[in-house]
């Protein structure tokens, strides 16, 4: 899909549509309704998501998650409140997400709900529980 | 010097272990190993296990997560044992200073006895870190 039938497509359910060239879309959605965004880009045959990536906004913290939308990019972002970060999984529309989503929980300490494997992936094996080092207030060595 | 170490600096056996590194390092350290700079030709070998080794090759800053098991490999080499840091991540923790998981710098943990600069060094350098330290058996 183009960057245009892209967004045609999630018409209404995305906010501060901005395109970049005509290959690269950025878009907020919002936490009740991004899975929609999803289930509709599924329908399209949109079957990869490229990475997600984490962002602590001080404030907040963002999800952005990035989609293959051949040769489009969508870069959809989630805003997550600080205090209770948590969100569902997309693990089942999305299988190969599943790393990422443990990536996101140990390092920004976001809650993914209904994740089919929430352990650990990279941090050492004696660190400290409840510390999420990609956080602007944990303090580097 | 005894006989022991006469012989020893005809063949002395490499540990390569990398301690979290990018693999730059490891990738010269393995063009050192292989024919066209061919340290071989001193007598070193790389071998797979501490137990058989001399001296022990890291790349890489140091980790957390690597740090028992660095110290672990350290202690099950036979003395006498050299310890060289090749690159600048073993040297000064490099690129990944300050980083949450990194608790180097190598000469923190174990006692170098060779540095070489480099991010990564050329194999000639790495060949010439090895050289230095075997004088030293003398």
């Amino acid at each position: 899909m183009k960057a245009s039938e892209v967004i045609q497509l999630l018409e209404g359910l995305i906010e501060e549509v901005k395109t970049v060239g005509n290959r690269r879309v950025f878009a907020t959605a919002s936490k009740e309704r991004f899975r929609e965004v999803l289930q509709r880009l599924r329908e399209k045959e949109v079957r990869h998501v490229s990475t997600i990536s984490g962002v602590d906004r001080g404030s907040h913290i963002s999800v952005v998650y990035h989609f293959d939308c051949r040769p489009c990019l969508l870069n959809l972002r989630v805003d997550l409140p600080k205090d209770n970060p948590e969100i569902r999984t997309i693990t089942d529309l999305f299988p190969g997400a599943e790393i990422y989503e443990r990536d996101l929980m140990e390092m920004l300490g976001v809650k993914v709900s209904e994740h089919p494997d929430p352990r650990r992936f990279f941090l050492p094996d004696d660190w400290p529980e409840g510390v999420y080092p990609l956080r602007k207030e944990v303090k580097q060595p | 010097m005894g006989i022991a170490n006469f012989f020893r600096r005809k063949s002395p056996w490499l540990l390569h272990f990398d301690s979290g590194g990018c693999n730059g390092c490891s990738i010269e350290v393995v063009a050192a190993l292989t024919p066209r700079f061919d340290v071989e030709r001193f007598g070193m070998l790389a071998k797979g296990s501490p137990r058989h080794a001399d001296i022990l090759v890291v790349t890489g800053p140091v980790t957390r997560q690597c740090l028992p098991r660095l110290k672990r490999i350290y202690e099950q080499m036979p003395e006498p044992k050299i310890v060289v840091a090749v690159g600048s991540c073993a040297i000064t923790n490099g690129a990944f200073d300050g980083c949450y998981n990194v608790v180097g710098p190598l000469d923190k943990h174990l006692p170098v006895r060779a540095y070489v600069p480099g991010c990564p060094p050329r194999p000639e350098a790495i060949i010439h870190g090895l050289m230095a330290v075997l004088e030293e058996l003398k």
